[in-house]
């Protein structure tokens, strides 16, 4: 299965090299534009607002992007002529996507935490900088550690979800290209099953009751990440036995 | 070996291959043959999985074809299927990757023998060096059985007589070949066995030397005659 994830990140390897070059280029006006002129800053924060917000999209949908086009071709026989079954051919896909997604968030942490301190470097001065980062340890209170959880929680339940929302997708282009292989619109007919399916999976987590505090997330965690392996096995299954490429 | 059983493909109303059952022997070179349609891709698919059948199906060393079959049957599909990222060198490491039987030294070999440039892009190929590079990359592997679909179309006479000679040295007492082909002529110096499809049916079959004595015909007049539409005539 590493082997087909390697090949399953070299697909994407062209577009996360656009949006990771471009949100470099964007920090560095910023960076610059911090110091000289109002003009860059603007549109260095305007550059990396748009690179974050698009680029986390874009590389969230790209292995849906990519599987459709996998099955739609004949470049689907690249996979499907390897010795392997469907359970590693899509298990390969939804953990590249997930890596890829996690190395982007922590990408774009970075440039924040660049950026800010670059600000925070320019107002207070280098020394203040470092003075304040030696200390982070002793300013870590219960009041932080308690914030940092929060958002750690915030980040597995996003991703957990997010991991369901493209085992849906994966499900709805499996099924439209067993379905409707070769035909016309197959792409449209994609997206309304991945519709109905969300309806559906919507319509069964609301039955469940809405904890709150912490079990509110690792409640919303445990839901995302059953229905995205119950999602996937459904998926592979068809793929098994019904799949014609 | 190979073979299948009883094995049936429709597409809607139309049965692609209706109820064969084939089994394949090592140390043979077989021919299939048919017209456009009769069902010769979609049983080359059906063997290695790219097609789930309706009915029956196939079977390697007598369990039903799986991911580890694939390791044993090399398959080169009629259409071009490399990624279009890919130059000819990363199709090689690619298969290098999947496939314990895959020689890089051999790959490297042929590409060589075709003329072909392991650093160009398979999208910038022409459709007779993409036809030249699925047997490279195929024959690069040392499997027990080799699943060859149209592979002299759309190749030079120097190259399709490479492949041949390729051919004829992959066939070894554990080794099976099958090689679907319109160029019955230039196959039926090189088969021992013919199988002869005709609308999703196996009409006649066996070893070729005995066929021409018990027909008293070459497999290209059996061809002709199996697929020839007497009726017609042509008029200018």
């Amino acid at each position: 299965m590493l082997k087909l994830m390697k090949y399953e990140l070299r697909k994407t390897q062209f577009s996360k090299i656009v949006i990771f070059t471009t949100s470099i280029f964007f920090e560095i006006l910023f960076l610059a534009g911090i110091y000289n002129s109002v003009n860059l800053l603007s549109a260095g924060i305007t550059g990396l607002i748009c690179c974050a917000v698009f680029g986390l999209i874009y590389i969230g949908i790209e292995s849906l992007i990519v599987l459709q086009r996998d099955l739609s071709t004949h470049q689907s026989y690249m996979l499907f002529l390897t010795p392997t079954n469907s359970y590693q051919i899509l298990g390969a896909k939804v953990i590249a996507n997930a890596l890829t997604l996690l190395i982007a968030v922590c990408f774009f942490g970075a440039l924040m935490t660049l950026g800010v301190a670059a600000v925070y470097i320019r107002d207070q001065g280098m020394q203040t900088f470092l003075e304040a980062v030696s200390d982070l340890e002793r300013t870590i209170d219960m009041r932080i550690t308690i914030a940092v959880r929060e958002i750690i929680l915030a980040v597995v339940t996003g991703l957990a979800s997010w991991i369901m929302t493209i085992m849906t997708g994966m499900l709805a282009i499996i099924l439209s290209a067993t379905v409707f292989a070769g035909r016309k619109h197959s792409g449209f007919v994609s997206f309304l099953i991945f519709l109905l399916i969300c309806w559906v999976i919507s319509a069964i987590i609301n039955l469940v009751p809405e904890p709150s505090g912490l079990l509110y997330y690792i409640t919303d965690i445990l839901i995302s990440l059953i229905f995205a392996v119950i999602l996937y096995l459904i998926s592979c299954r068809i793929m098994e036995q019904r799949l014609c490429v | 070996m190979l073979e299948c059983r009883d094995i049936t493909k429709h597409y809607g109303s139309k049965a692609a291959i209706d109820h064969v059952s084939l089994a394949l022997e090592p140390g043979h070179i077989y021919a299939l043959l048919g017209p456009n349609g009769s069902g010769k891709t979609t049983l080359m698919k059906m063997a290695v999985g790219l097609v789930k059948p309706n009915e029956g199906g196939f079977y390697y060393d007598n369990q039903p074809i799986d991911k580890d079959s694939r390791k044993a049957v090399s398959y080169m599909p009629t259409e071009a299927y490399f990624y279009d990222w890919m130059t000819a060198e990363d199709v090689g490491k690619y298969y290098s990757d999947f496939f314990e039987d895959f020689s890089m030294e051999r790959y490297q070999y042929l590409l060589k023998q075709m003329e072909l440039d392991p650093k160009k892009r398979t999208k910038a190929l022409s459709s007779g060096m993409t036809a030249k590079l699925k047997v490279a990359v195929t024959m690069a592997r040392k499997s027990r059985v080799y699943l060859l679909d149209e592979p002299l179309n759309g190749i030079d006479l120097l190259a399709r007589d490479l492949i041949i000679r390729l051919v004829l040295e992959e066939c070894a007492p554990d080794t099976a070949l099958v090689i679907s082909s319109h160029l019955v002529e230039e196959l039926e110096s090189v088969v021992d066995t013919a199988i002869f499809l005709k609308e999703g049916r196996v009409v006649l079959t066996g070893d070729t030397e005995k066929l021409r004595k018990e027909h008293g015909k070459s497999v290209v007049d059996l061809y002709r005659e199996i697929y020839g539409h007497h009726e017609e005539a042509i008029t200018c």
